[in-house]
Protein backbone atom coordinates (compact mmCIF):
# COMPACT_ATOMS: atom_id res chain seq x y z
CA UNK A 1 0.00 0.00 0.00
CA UNK A 2 1.23 3.17 -1.24
CA UNK A 3 -0.32 6.81 0.16
CA UNK A 4 -1.30 9.68 -2.82
CA UNK A 5 1.34 11.48 -3.60
CA UNK A 6 2.00 14.94 -5.60
CA UNK A 7 3.34 15.60 -8.78
CA UNK A 8 6.51 17.38 -8.12
CA UNK A 9 9.03 19.30 -10.22
CA UNK A 10 12.46 19.85 -10.04
CA UNK A 11 13.54 23.46 -9.31
CA UNK A 12 17.20 24.77 -11.39
CA UNK A 13 19.60 26.67 -10.19
CA UNK A 14 17.97 30.15 -11.18
CA UNK A 15 15.16 29.39 -8.69
CA UNK A 16 17.09 29.24 -5.51
CA UNK A 17 20.33 32.16 -6.58
CA UNK A 18 19.53 34.32 -3.69
CA UNK A 19 20.03 30.83 -0.94
CA UNK A 20 23.86 30.10 -2.88
CA UNK A 21 25.07 33.22 -0.97
CA UNK A 22 24.45 31.07 2.56
CA UNK A 23 23.57 27.40 1.24
CA UNK A 24 24.69 24.36 -0.67
CA UNK A 25 21.70 23.22 -2.66
CA UNK A 26 22.01 19.42 -2.84
CA UNK A 27 18.38 18.81 -4.33
CA UNK A 28 15.12 21.92 -4.73
CA UNK A 29 11.53 20.99 -6.16
CA UNK A 30 8.08 22.12 -5.87
CA UNK A 31 4.64 20.77 -6.12
CA UNK A 32 1.02 21.79 -5.68
CA UNK A 33 -1.35 20.90 -2.96
CA UNK A 34 -4.69 21.16 -4.52
CA UNK A 35 -7.53 21.29 -1.70
CA UNK A 36 -10.59 22.91 -0.21
CA UNK A 37 -8.83 26.35 0.31
CA UNK A 38 -7.40 26.21 -3.50
CA UNK A 39 -4.02 25.84 -5.37
CA UNK A 40 -0.33 26.45 -3.20
CA UNK A 41 2.79 26.11 -4.52
CA UNK A 42 4.99 24.82 -2.28
CA UNK A 43 9.33 24.13 -2.67
CA UNK A 44 11.07 21.51 -0.78
CA UNK A 45 15.14 21.82 0.00
CA UNK A 46 18.04 19.53 1.15
CA UNK A 47 20.83 21.86 1.73
CA UNK A 48 23.59 22.20 4.30
CA UNK A 49 25.27 25.40 5.04
CA UNK A 50 28.18 26.66 2.45
CA UNK A 51 31.66 25.35 2.92
CA UNK A 52 30.05 22.73 5.58
CA UNK A 53 31.41 19.82 5.12
CA UNK A 54 30.07 17.32 7.21
CA UNK A 55 27.02 14.60 5.84
CA UNK A 56 24.05 16.34 7.47
CA UNK A 57 21.59 17.65 5.02
CA UNK A 58 18.23 19.73 6.35
CA UNK A 59 15.09 19.19 4.99
CA UNK A 60 13.22 22.13 4.32
CA UNK A 61 9.30 22.85 2.93
CA UNK A 62 6.63 25.31 2.91
CA UNK A 63 4.54 27.65 1.22
CA UNK A 64 6.49 29.53 -1.48
CA UNK A 65 5.87 33.53 -1.30
CA UNK A 66 6.01 34.86 -4.40
CA UNK A 67 6.17 38.06 -3.78
CA UNK A 68 9.02 38.10 -1.00
CA UNK A 69 10.54 35.00 -2.91
CA UNK A 70 10.40 33.26 -0.01
CA UNK A 71 9.34 29.70 1.66
CA UNK A 72 6.98 29.77 4.57
CA UNK A 73 6.91 27.41 6.71
CA UNK A 74 4.76 28.64 9.41
CA UNK A 75 1.46 29.62 7.35
CA UNK A 76 -1.22 26.74 7.58
CA UNK A 77 -2.95 26.18 4.47
CA UNK A 78 -5.73 23.92 6.03
CA UNK A 79 -6.21 22.51 2.28
CA UNK A 80 -7.12 19.51 3.64
CA UNK A 81 -3.99 17.54 2.29
CA UNK A 82 -1.84 17.26 4.62
CA UNK A 83 -1.33 13.45 4.57
CA UNK A 84 -0.89 13.86 0.78
CA UNK A 85 1.97 16.41 1.69
CA UNK A 86 4.26 14.52 3.60
CA UNK A 87 3.41 11.75 1.74
CA UNK A 88 5.16 13.74 -0.90
CA UNK A 89 7.83 14.75 1.76
CA UNK A 90 8.65 11.21 2.80
CA UNK A 91 9.12 10.13 -0.61
CA UNK A 92 11.57 12.97 -1.72
CA UNK A 93 13.22 12.03 1.61
CA UNK A 94 13.56 8.62 0.61
CA UNK A 95 14.73 9.14 -2.72
CA UNK A 96 17.79 11.87 -1.41
CA UNK A 97 18.97 8.93 1.32
CA UNK A 98 19.03 5.99 -1.73
CA UNK A 99 21.00 8.26 -4.18
CA UNK A 100 22.96 9.57 -1.08
CA UNK A 101 23.40 6.56 1.19
CA UNK A 102 26.32 7.86 3.95
CA UNK A 103 23.90 11.53 4.34
CA UNK A 104 21.77 12.20 7.21
CA UNK A 105 18.47 14.11 6.47
CA UNK A 106 17.32 16.05 9.67
CA UNK A 107 14.19 17.51 10.09
CA UNK A 108 12.12 19.66 12.94
CA UNK A 109 8.91 21.17 12.30
CA UNK A 110 8.45 25.31 12.65
CA UNK A 111 6.70 24.78 15.75
CA UNK A 112 6.35 22.27 18.26
CA UNK A 113 3.30 21.30 17.51
CA UNK A 114 3.73 20.79 13.42
CA UNK A 115 7.06 18.42 14.99
CA UNK A 116 4.42 16.29 17.13
CA UNK A 117 2.28 16.28 14.17
CA UNK A 118 5.34 14.74 11.82
CA UNK A 119 6.18 12.45 14.63
CA UNK A 120 2.33 11.20 14.49
CA UNK A 121 2.19 10.68 10.99
CA UNK A 122 5.61 8.67 10.99
CA UNK A 123 4.43 6.17 13.78
CA UNK A 124 1.28 5.91 11.99
CA UNK A 125 2.74 5.03 8.89
CA UNK A 126 6.02 3.04 10.24
CA UNK A 127 4.75 -0.02 8.12
CA UNK A 128 5.38 1.57 5.36
CA UNK A 129 8.83 2.86 6.38
CA UNK A 130 11.82 0.50 4.44
CA UNK A 131 13.37 -1.23 7.40
CA UNK A 132 16.90 0.15 6.24
CA UNK A 133 15.67 3.48 7.51
CA UNK A 134 16.88 4.46 10.66
CA UNK A 135 14.91 7.30 12.15
CA UNK A 136 16.56 9.10 15.49
CA UNK A 137 14.75 11.44 17.18
CA UNK A 138 16.25 14.38 19.05
CA UNK A 139 15.77 15.35 22.51
CA UNK A 140 16.98 18.59 24.03
CA UNK A 141 15.34 18.24 27.43
CA UNK A 142 18.46 17.93 30.19
CA UNK A 143 20.76 17.53 26.65
CA UNK A 144 19.74 14.14 26.11
CA UNK A 145 20.68 14.11 22.33
CA UNK A 146 19.36 11.46 19.76
CA UNK A 147 18.11 8.60 20.52
CA UNK A 148 16.07 5.85 18.39
CA UNK A 149 12.62 7.17 17.45
CA UNK A 150 10.09 5.13 19.76
CA UNK A 151 6.47 5.90 20.50
CA UNK A 152 5.37 7.65 23.58
CA UNK A 153 8.02 10.27 23.63
CA UNK A 154 7.87 13.69 22.10
CA UNK A 155 10.91 14.83 20.28
CA UNK A 156 12.37 17.67 19.06
CA UNK A 157 13.47 16.35 15.84
CA UNK A 158 14.48 13.72 13.07
CA UNK A 159 17.38 12.49 11.72
CA UNK A 160 16.94 9.90 9.07
CA UNK A 161 19.36 7.74 7.53
CA UNK A 162 20.09 4.38 5.85
CA UNK A 163 21.56 1.53 7.70
CA UNK B 1 26.96 66.72 -17.63
CA UNK B 2 29.46 63.94 -17.08
CA UNK B 3 28.83 64.45 -13.37
CA UNK B 4 25.44 64.42 -13.56
CA UNK B 5 26.29 60.89 -15.38
CA UNK B 6 28.18 59.84 -13.11
CA UNK B 7 26.01 60.84 -10.49
CA UNK B 8 23.12 58.57 -12.03
CA UNK B 9 25.20 55.92 -12.49
CA UNK B 10 26.03 55.68 -8.98
CA UNK B 11 22.43 56.39 -7.94
CA UNK B 12 21.62 53.28 -9.94
CA UNK B 13 24.09 50.93 -8.37
CA UNK B 14 23.47 52.34 -4.86
CA UNK B 15 19.52 51.33 -5.67
CA UNK B 16 20.75 48.08 -6.83
CA UNK B 17 22.72 47.22 -3.82
CA UNK B 18 20.23 48.36 -1.72
CA UNK B 19 17.49 46.01 -3.17
CA UNK B 20 20.17 43.30 -3.48
CA UNK B 21 20.98 44.34 0.41
CA UNK B 22 17.52 43.93 1.19
CA UNK B 23 16.66 40.43 -0.55
CA UNK B 24 19.93 39.39 1.49
CA UNK B 25 18.61 40.50 4.45
CA UNK B 26 15.25 38.62 3.33
CA UNK B 27 16.77 35.44 2.35
CA UNK B 28 18.91 35.49 5.54
CA UNK B 29 15.26 35.42 7.56
CA UNK B 30 13.41 32.63 5.04
CA UNK B 31 12.97 29.43 6.55
CA UNK B 32 15.38 27.45 4.49
CA UNK B 33 18.79 29.64 5.37
CA UNK B 34 17.98 29.90 9.40
CA UNK B 35 16.46 26.00 9.47
CA UNK B 36 19.76 25.06 8.05
CA UNK B 37 21.75 27.43 10.30
CA UNK B 38 19.83 25.72 12.65
CA UNK B 39 20.23 22.09 11.59
CA UNK B 40 24.21 22.43 11.91
CA UNK B 41 23.94 24.51 15.51
CA UNK B 42 22.35 21.21 16.57
CA UNK B 43 24.49 18.56 15.40
CA UNK B 44 27.17 20.25 16.64
CA UNK B 45 25.59 20.23 19.82
CA UNK B 46 24.19 16.90 19.53
CA UNK B 47 26.28 14.49 17.38
CA UNK B 48 24.47 11.60 15.60
CA UNK B 49 24.50 8.08 17.48
CA UNK B 50 27.22 6.16 16.38
CA UNK B 51 26.28 3.06 14.89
Amino acid sequence: MTLPKYQIQQLGTSDYEAYLTFLDVAYACRFFSSGKNGDFQLRVFITRPKDYTDVYYNLGFGVWNSEKHTVDDVVELKNGDFQQILATIASISLDFLEANPTASLYAEGSTPARTRLYQREITRHRHLIPENLQIYGLIRDKDVGFIELQPGINFDAFLLSLK
Amino acid sequence: MSSTATKSVSKGTSLRKSREDAQNAEQKTDSIVTKTLRMANTLEKYPKPAR
